[in-house]
């Protein structure tokens, strides 16, 4: 999927932290609180800070293929205010450009009596992180509405390459992105243990790029960069080459969407959670540049989750009370610009245990996936394991000194 | 706010774990046939080329020659002393000059006595080894100069025998008896010959006696570091006190050659039209013309190989010519075939773009990749190639390309990769 578009987005790679396991929308943190949804923060009785890595690998196993990387999946800081509002800052990423292909045949070509045998290599690495700026406001014991502000940046290299007698020709080009979406969140609660929890995405500004493609060079000791030190610079020589012009893009990815959630306590302290979301992309990648390695990219997004949740008690003692266990299942169904498909089938399980009285918490999950591709026989499939730590703490209070 | 220490240990493997993760990286197969680099080549076949003559110099040559070969004439060869503290000598007390010998080597074995040539000194006389030419020298005579005769001739093996007894022949001395020399070589009454002046001038020539066909060919200083280099040797006898006693000391000092130079004189040169020659004893070189431009590539190529090639004929050339080819970095002027030029009218870039190459059965294939890919880039303007011998070439041989419109004439075949 990192071929396809601008990239692989985070959000469709297992769960989004360990903190909120698999929903995005419905309480999971805490048992009125979702870490990824502004509108239930002001429940937060401290600051969080938060803080999720993650380790995933994506495999297909008739092809003896797996790739494994591992990467910060969120940071945030949540500060409730006086539980009527809040705001909060999260750093994450938001998708992946990885990809790393060769061309599947040697290939010749001939000139002036002689047979060259050549083979092709495309590999790209960076992407795009997410900055956002979140808010909320608790209208009444009913309704509360959250923001947030997502800037996106970030930055990719990429290399094409055509190697051939003894060393390649290599097309280096470094790209930048940036963008504006937003995200507008609400909590209603229907009964006392109901609620529904609503998010509505648009863009302020799609995300556009500045595309710099460098000269072509010959990496003659094949190191992938355009070496400028003796004895190993590369022909033709650095500084004899005139830059060329930025090429920029607009609307490559342009995100519109929904997803509601319903949130029901079984027990007092055990609930199940379902959440149904669409996500379409007005993108239009139409530069032949953007559409390599695949002329195609992901159009429409719907999205269903189910999960069951057990909350620790927040005053018990008992050690088994201390933890938060939430298991769950997704599945998604993108459709692509250009007739394909992808189907993907997820399980989850999540264990949290929470230590000191204001709440501190580590979270361990563990996603499994079946990705199913409409074009390609073999299916993909996706591990996923995270780690979460929350530190709760008081912040901008005035305590007495000691 | 103090986390617990036990989480913290429960916590660190976890997270080491975690962060070791990042280590497999499977490169995926897949058709890239709609990349966008492409391989693509690009020949140049109406390259042309013109002669033109510069009045040759054997300066740097490794060889001093005389005589005549090939229809090329040597009448004269200089050989320059240098400085050395060994021309004070006679005026120092504690030293007796025994001798000095002028000294010079071939590597013919068979060379005898009747064809060597006789050895002139005149101090007056003066050359630069790498700008004077026959033209410099069209009047020359020797009846000035003072005639030091014939050398007498000492062949050298490695057995240490005075003949090519057992095929371990090393070369032949010719050496000269210059002891009337001594006073003018180190005459301290003529400011210009006083030992330190770095502007004295101990100018040796050397002509045949008499205009018959003989040909001669000596090392010169550039040959060798000096062990075959033309020489004098001084012999002297020093005395000097050492503790109680006073030693006397036999012994020598080598004065060498600082600058030699052949002077050649190509005569009368025919060209054609549909081949272009060079010779270093000619002064015979050329100009090529290979019509590219900055938009003879797509914008953003780039060259993985460029190779100019150009065809000779074996039955003139048959031995190992070395070619160079430097890019021209003065606008072109009107080039005269038929003119003999004292210097070369053009000037050439040099370094990194100067090739060479040796030419080999009947191909000489010269690497231009570095010119023609800043050509194309805009860097480098083509105002054509200068085609030149090497100065180690041996200057009887001349080597002709073939520059018609035939199958082999000259070309630019270049490979480069486009996207």
């Amino acid at each position: 999927m990192n071929a396809l578009g601008v990239g692989h987005f985070y959000h469709y790679q297992g769960l989004n932290n360990a903190m909120d396991g698999i929903t995005e929308l419905t309480p999971s943190f805490q048992s009125d609180v979702s870490l990824s949804n502004p509108s239930t923060w002001h429940n937060l009785k401290f600051a969080y800070l938060s803080l999720a890595y993650s380790g995933n690998e994506n495999s297909i196993k008739s092809s003896s293929l797996s790739n494994g990387y591992s990467s910060l999946s969120n940071a945030s800081w949540v500060v409730p205010i006086k539980s009527r509002s809040s705001i909060g800052f999260s750093l994450s990423p938001y998708l992946d450009q990885r990809v790393n292909l060769i061309d599947q045949d040697t290939l010749s070509f001939e000139a002036y009596d002689s047979t060259y045998a050549y083979a092709r290599s495309f590999d790209r690495s960076g992407g795009v992180l997410s900055f956002k700026v979140g808010t909320s406001y608790k209208f009444n014991d009913r309704l509360s509405l959250g923001f947030n502000y997502n800037i996106l940046f970030g930055s990719s290299r990429q290399n094409e390459s055509i190697f051939f007698g003894g060393n390649p020709v290599v097309q280096s080009s470094r790209i930048r992105y940036n963008g504006i979406t937003n995200d507008l969140y609400i909590g209603l609660s229907l009964f006392k243990d109901l609620q529904f929890y609503g998010k509505y995405t648009f863009t302020i500004k799609p995300l556009e790029t500045a595309i710099e493609k460098k000269h072509l060079f010959d990496d003659v000791n094949g190191n992938g960069y355009h070496d400028y030190n003796p004895p190993y610079y590369d022909f033709p020589f650095p500084d004899s080459i005139n830059t060329t012009p930025e090429l920029r893009e607009k609307n490559l990815h342009d995100p519109t969407g929904f997803k509601i959630g319903l949130h029901k306590f079984l027990k007092d302290r055990t609930a199940f959670a379902m959440e149904l979301g669409s996500m379409n992309d007005n993108a239009r990648n139409e530069n032949p540049f953007l559409q390599f390695p695949i002329p195609n990219w992901i159009n429409s997004t719907n999205s269903f989750k189910v999960s069951l949740l057990h909350y620790p008690g927040n005053f018990s003692l008992r050690f088994i009370d201390k933890f938060n266990l939430k298991g769950g299942v997704t599945y998604y169904k993108h459709l692509l610009k250009i007739d394909d498909e992808i189907t993907e089938l997820g399980f989850s399980f999540g264990v949290g245990f929470k230590f000191k009285p204001i709440g501190n918490q580590v979270d361990l999950s563990y996603y499994f996936g079946n990705r199913e591709y409409s074009d390609i026989s073999e299916k993909e499939l996706i591990q996923q394991i995270q780690i979460g730590v929350s530190i709760a703490d008081l912040w901008f209070v005035k305590r007495r000194q000691k | 706010m103090k986390m617990r220490i036990p989480i913290l240990r429960l916590l660190n493997p976890i997270l080491f774990a975690l962060f070791i993760y990042n280590c497999s990286e499977d490169r995926l197969v897949s058709n890239l046939d709609h990349s966008g680099l492409t391989i693509k080549t690009l020949t140049i076949d109406n390259v042309s080329a013109q002669n033109y003559s510069v009045a040759p110099n054997l300066g740097t040559n490794e060889s001093l020659y005389l005589g005549t070969k090939n229809g090329l004439n040597i009448p004269v060869s200089f050989i320059e002393i240098a400085n050395s503290l060994y021309w004070s000598f006679p005026f120092d007390t504690t030293i007796v000059v025994d001798s000095l010998r002028f000294i010079t080597y071939s590597k013919d074995s068979l060379l005898s006595i009747g064809s060597t040539p006789n050895l002139f000194f005149l101090p007056d006389s003066q050359f630069d080894e790498n700008s004077s030419t026959y033209l410099d020298f069209s009047g020359f005579s020797n009846l000035e100069w003072q005639d030091l005769g014939q050398p007498n001739l000492r062949t050298n093996s490695e057995s240490d025998t005075s003949s090519d007894l057992y095929g371990d022949y090393l070369f032949t001395e010719l050496v000269w008896d210059i002891d009337t020399l001594l006073t003018v070589l180190a005459d301290t009454l003529d400011s210009n010959q006083v030992w330190s002046k770095p502007d004295l001038v101990r100018s040796f020539a050397m002509q045949f006696a008499n205009s018959d066909s003989n040909f001669i060919e000596l090392f010169s200083e550039e040959a060798t570091t000096g062990e075959r280099d033309p020489k004098i040797v001084m012999y002297f006898r020093r005395t000097y006190d050492s503790g109680d006693s006073t030693i006397i000391e036999d012994t020598s000092g080598i004065v060498y050659s600082n600058g030699d130079l052949s002077i050649i004189d190509p005569g009368e040169i025919s060209l054609s039209q549909d081949m272009v020659g060079l010779s270093n004893g000619k002064g015979l070189r050329s100009i090529i013309n290979i019509p590219l431009t900055e938009d003879s590539l797509p914008v953003g190529s780039v060259i993985r190989s460029a190779e100019l090639i150009l065809n000779y004929d074996t039955t003139i050339t048959d031995q190992i010519y070395n070619v160079i080819l430097d890019p021209i970095d003065n606008d072109s002027l009107a080039l005269d075939s038929n003119f003999v030029y004292e210097f070369d009218p053009y000037e050439a870039m040099g370094y990194p773009y100067r090739v060479s190459t040796d030419t080999e059965d009947g191909k000489c294939i010269l690497s231009v990749k570095e010119i023609m890919q800043n050509i194309s880039l805009g860097n480098v303007t083509n105002l054509g190639f200068k085609l030149i011998s090497n100065e180690k070439n041996d200057p009887f041989e001349t080597i002709w390309f073939d520059t018609g419109e035939s199958m082999t004439s000259a070309r630019l075949e270049i490979i480069y990769v486009t996207n």
